[in-house]
Order: C-alpha cells, then structure tokens, then sequence
C-alpha cells in the first residue's frame, strides 16, 4: 500500500510542479495592471497564461496517475554528474571576471570531469591545459571576445 | 518569371566567395556536430550565432542554416554506426541503419543516407521556391488577429502533432510562453518578472536558454552513460557503397514518398523533422509487403525517413520566411538570429531583402551539393570523429558553452542562466517534458501577446475578431481540432514511437 502510494505522489509530481509554476505565473501577474479586454493591460496576458498552466498540469496529473506508472525510467535519480556539472559552471561563472579565463576554465573542467567515476586526473589536467590553451588563442586573442586570460598578468 | 529573376539573384549571391566560404564552413560543423553523440545543431548554432555578429546577416544565415541541415548528414552516421541516436530523426535512422552495419553493409547504409539525403532536400528546396513567395503574398494581407491566430495553430499544432503526450507539451509551450515575459512590456515599459534583477530586464537570452534546455541538460544526462559499440568499418571501398539494381529499386519509391511526407510535415507552421521522419516510418511498413523486414536492416526503412526529415528541414523554411513562424527548435534559433540581425521573418522578407531571400534558398542547394561530396569520401573522417571518447569531449563542451553564453552578451549573468535552464531541462527530461515547445512557445510568446493585445485593442475589446475574420477563423478552428485531438485515445505505442519518445527531441 505505501509503495502504491508513493508511485501515486510520483506520478503527481509533474503535473503538480506544472500547476505551482502556473499559480506563481498568475499570482505575480496579479500585481500587474490587468487593464480591460478593450486595452489589455501588461497583467492581462500574464494571468491567462498562469492559468492555463494550472489547467495543464491538472491535465498531466490525471494523465500520469490514469498510466499509472511512475514518471522516471529509471529508479534511482542519477546526481553525481548534475552536482558536478552545477559545481563546475557556478565556479567558472563566478570566477571569470574575478581571476581571468585560464584559471576559471581549468577548475571548470577539473570539476565537471567528477561526473564520472574512475576518471584519470592526468588525462583530465591535459584536457584541461588544453581547453585554457585552445580557448585563449581561438576566443580571446582570435575573435577578441573580452576576457582576461589571466587577471594580475 | 519572378521565381526566375529571383533564382538569378540567389545564385548570384550562393555563388558569391564570402557566402560560398559560410557555407562550406556551415555544412562542416553541421555535419561534425551531428556526427558527434551529445552536441546538437542548437548547440551548435546558439555556439556560433554571438560570433555571426560580425559578419555580413546573409552570410550569417547561410552559415546557420548549414549547420542546421548539415547537421541531419552528420546525425545518420553517428546513428548507423554507433546505435546512438542524438535526436528523435537520428532514433528512427538507427532502426534500419544499425541492423544494416551489423550486416556489415555500413557502406551501403551510409551511401543511401546521403544520396536520400540531398534528394530529399532537393525536392523541398524546390518546393520552397514556389510556395513561400506564395504563402507570403497571401500573408501581406494578415492582420494581428490573423497572426495572432496562425501563431497559435503553429504551437497547438507543434505539442499535439508529437510522439509524446500532448498535455506535457502543451504545457511547455506556456511554460515557453512564460519564460518569454520576463522582461520589459513593449507596449507599457513595465518590468515584469524581473525580480529586482537588472539584467533580467531586458528578457532571457535566447541563447542561454536554448544551450541550457539542450546543451547542457543533454550531457547532464549522457555523462557517464556506456559508450555504444563502434562497427569497424576497415578501408571504405566505392565498390561497397553503391546499391545494386535490386537494391536501388528498393530505394526509389520509399525515397520519394519519404521526400513528399517531409516536406508537407515540415511545411506545416510547428511541426519539425522528428515527426516527419517518424510518419514516413510508419508509412513505409504499413504499405510494405513484408514488414517484418523493417527493424532488421529495411532499405526502406532506412531510405524513407532519411528522405523526409532532410526535406522536412529544408520544407520548414516556408513558414518561417513567409510568416515569421519557426517549425521547430533549431528554425526557432535560426528566426531568432535574424532578429537579432535587425531582419524580421515575414511577408515583407521577400520584398525587403531578396537577396537574402533567395541566396539563402540557393545557397540550401550548394550546401546539399558540398554535404554530397564532403559525405562521400570523406566517411572514414566522420568514422574517426566517433572515437573521440565522450569522457574527453564533453569537459570541453562544457567550456565551448559558457564561452558562448557569455560572448552573446558579454555577462557572466548568461552563464548562471544557461546553468539554471540545464538544471530545468534536465528534469523535464526525466518526467518526460519535451524541451523542443519551450523554445518555440518563448520566441513566438511575446509575438502572439503583442498580436493578441494590438487586435483587442482595434476591435475595442471585442475578443469575437478572432472568428469574424475567416482566415483567423480557420486557423482557430484547426487549433480547436487538434486541441480536441489530444484528447482521443492513443494507441499502444510502436518501437519507433517509444524510441522516439525517450526524452529526445526532434
């Protein structure tokens, strides 16, 4: 029974996402002016399509629970290359205008490379030499796309 | 004689040395992009498009839209020889093509996508030239309420014409819409969902949120995955590519139907390559006569998808230079491009900007030609290209990504965009979200609002505008019925269907 429950509130849980970002859509356009239908106002569109989004995700719900399978292939969610890859891009974004591309780029690939079990540091460093070589020459000095290679050189 | 002058402008253009150049340059990373596993053509064009910013917007376009089909060559032989399909068209290629390598008969199956592969194209280029000054002309007499109708059917018609559930996509699509209001409203200058952000005034980057919805959340979910096995192909001999008598005879019929069923799906405003070659599947091993062949290394099976997902790809160009509406993902990026170029997609384009115009419909047919004789001999290239391990390629895609993210606007902001939409896309993939919607509905968004409030605003209020015209009217209609389509029950699903419905796009 708990098992069956919990394929049920799986099974609930795209539709349901759906519907809250279509509340949230709705809910801000509300303090939008709404205008008339003689001259919409900026709020008008927001709102139709907040509400529409609520419509569609009850839609998907009865959809999902009706197939009555749970919405994952696969059972047990894969994090390990998510994490890293979040890790990996939120370093290289914060740290770009900060320390330059070289250094951003190398800790970019170092970290995403973690998706993967097993992986060997030497191979991921000459990616990585690489990519902070390749992107110097080809994006910054080549087509002067204006990042620092290094700031403090 | 229009049709004639125009031709005489589009060569003069094609044939041009800088057009000639983008081209080349165009079709070669298209076809490298779709050889390689987990790069798109979106990603690959969203890569390329901040860079189109210093060149010439015809050359730009030509160079765009080679990647664009280039990258459906590529795609069939990563899908051949790999059994890795990137894209829901390359799903329905591994079918019939892969069974095909297994026979050792790659050659063959190679040499029959590319030469499928330009007839296709051909015959929707030509398509092309008639219909789209046609519908164009047509379309100068489009009010908003006309636009604003058509655009609908273009989305309606985009989630429920899909392989995979209708509400989901729907359901994108205002999602799409959605992420395409944050920013400023044209008509009052009020900011809206922007959060306090000051870049978020100005809207999402387009290319931001193409990159995250299919770049970044697609190697998300690649990485780590077993590598497919590679067919060794040995030395590629002429003698082993070319289909005997028989072999051709298998080949026409599908070839030409296939041709004929993508470019009527591709022409249709919303509707992409994945559909099509998936329809021109299922037809082919409905009329067969022994369609258990299919599955096992079908020529047909092979043949006829190839054929309508490239004519659809060059098909889906009608709609978009005639009215403005993208068919699919990757035209979406291409419209958007335009746009960024100061071109507005239209009826006006052909009058406007003839050159562009039909130089960009000749220089389709160069691309097909180079595609031809690039795919040819230089398969034990593209063979190569396949064993560049995932594990070292996509830590460098990754860094291709942010660069061009943040070259679009130069603002590490773009960056942490791309990255939330990865996170996003990447969950829609595991519940089953089609990204494909989302790109259409947030550059069509702000269009259809912008038609929607002009038509209320002239019929003073009165929303029965839309149905009093009867062009809108007869758009809206269709909506309706596909609207109620998605309601019907749907069958058990095929092999093709469900392969291509694993969380790929067309």
């Amino acid at each position: 029974m708990a098992r069956e429950t919990g394929t049920m509130l799986r099974s609930l849980m795209a539709g349901g996402v759906v519907a809250a970002f279509g509340a949230f859509v709705a809910a801000i356009a509300l303090t939008y002016p709404l205008g008339s239908a003689f001259r919409p106002g900026p709020g008008f569109v927001p709102l139709g399509i907040g509400l529409i989004m609520i419509g569609l995700g009850i839609l998907v719900a009865v959809e999902d629970v009706r197939a009555g399978v749970a919405p994952t292939p696969e059972a047990v969610p894969v994090w390990r290359p998510m994490v890293a890859t979040v890790a990996g891009i939120l370093v290289f974004a914060l740290l770009l205008d900060r320390v330059g591309y070289v250094p951003s780029s190398i800790l970019l690939v170092l970290i995403v490379a973690r998706g993967e079990r097993g992986r060997n540091w030497l191979t991921d460093l000459g990616i990585a030499a690489f990519m902070a070589v390749f992107g110097t020459l080809v994006f910054i000095w080549g087509l002067g796309l204006p990042i620092e290679p290094m700031v403090g050189l | 004689m229009e049709i004639l002058q125009g031709l005489g402008l589009g060569l003069q253009t094609a044939l041009g040395p800088s057009a000639l150049l983008f081209c080349f340059i165009g079709v070669t990373v298209g076809t490298i992009v779709g050889v390689l596993p987990g790069v798109g053509a979106l990603a690959a064009i969203s890569l390329a498009l901040p860079l189109t910013y210093y060149i010439d917007p015809t050359d730009a376009l030509i160079m765009l839209a080679g990647i664009f089909y280039g990258a459906q060559y590529g795609g069939s032989t990563a899908s051949i020889l790999l059994n890795l399909p990137g894209t829901a068209t390359a799903a329905i290629t591994c079918l019939d093509g892969h069974p095909l390598a297994k026979q050792g008969k790659a050659p063959l199956a190679l040499f029959v996508t590319a030469i499928n592969s330009f007839i296709g194209s051909s015959i929707a280029i030509v398509l092309l030239m008639f219909f789209a000054p046609l519908v164009a002309r047509v379309a100068l007499n489009f009010g908003s309420a006309e636009y604003f109708a058509v655009m609908l059917l273009g989305l309606v018609a985009a989630s429920t014409l899909t392989v995979g559930s209708p509400f989901k996509a729907l359901a994108m699509v205002a999602f799409g819409i959605a992420l395409g209001l944050v920013g400023t409203d044209v008509n009052t200058g009020q900011f809206r969902y922007d959060f306090g952000l000051l870049p978020l005034t100005d809207g999402f980057s387009l290319v931001a949120v193409a990159m995250g919805l299919f770049g970044v959340a697609e190697i998300i979910a690649n990485i780590g995955q077993p590598p497919g096995t590679l067919h060794k192909l040995g030395r590629v001999r002429f003698k082993d590519m070319l289909p005997d008598r028989q072999q051709w005879r298998e080949i026409w019929p599908p070839t030409l139907r296939g041709s004929a069923i993508g470019s009527f799906v591709g022409a249709l405003p919303g509707t992409g390559p994945g559909i099509a070659s998936l329809m021109s599947y299922a037809a082919e091993k409905r009329i067969s006569r022994n369609p258990e062949k299919f599955g096992n290394g079908a020529l047909e099976g092979l043949s006829a998808p190839e054929a309508a997902n490239n004519a659809s790809v060059q098909a889906a160009f009608i709609p978009t230079l005639s009215l403005g509406i993208p068919g699919d993902a990757v035209v979406a990026v291409l419209m958007g491009a335009m746009m960024l170029h100061g071109i507005s997609p239209g009826p006006n384009l052909i009058n406007d900007q003839p050159t562009m115009f039909w130089g960009l419909i000749m220089s389709f047919w160069v691309g097909n030609l180079i595609l031809l004789v690039l795919n040819i001999p230089l398969i034990g290239l593209w063979v190569k290209l396949l064993s560049i391990p995932y594990h070292v390629l996509y830590p460098c895609i990754f860094v291709f990504i942010c660069l061009g993210v943040y070259s679009a606007d130069n603002s590490t902001f773009d960056i942490f965009v791309v990255l939330a939409f990865g996170v996003v896309g990447y969950g829609m993939r595991r519940f089953g979200f089609p990204a494909t919607p989302v790109l259409l509905g947030f550059i069509l968004g702000p269009l259809l609002e912008e038609h929607f409030r002009r038509a209320m605003l002239l019929a003073r209020g009165d929303p029965l505008v839309f149905l009093e015209r009867p062009i809108s009217a007869a758009f809206l209609a269709v909506s309706a019925l596909l609207l109620a389509s998605a309601f019907w029950p749907r069958g058990r699903k095929g092999k093709a269907e469900e392969a291509a419905d694993s969380g790929l796009d067309p």
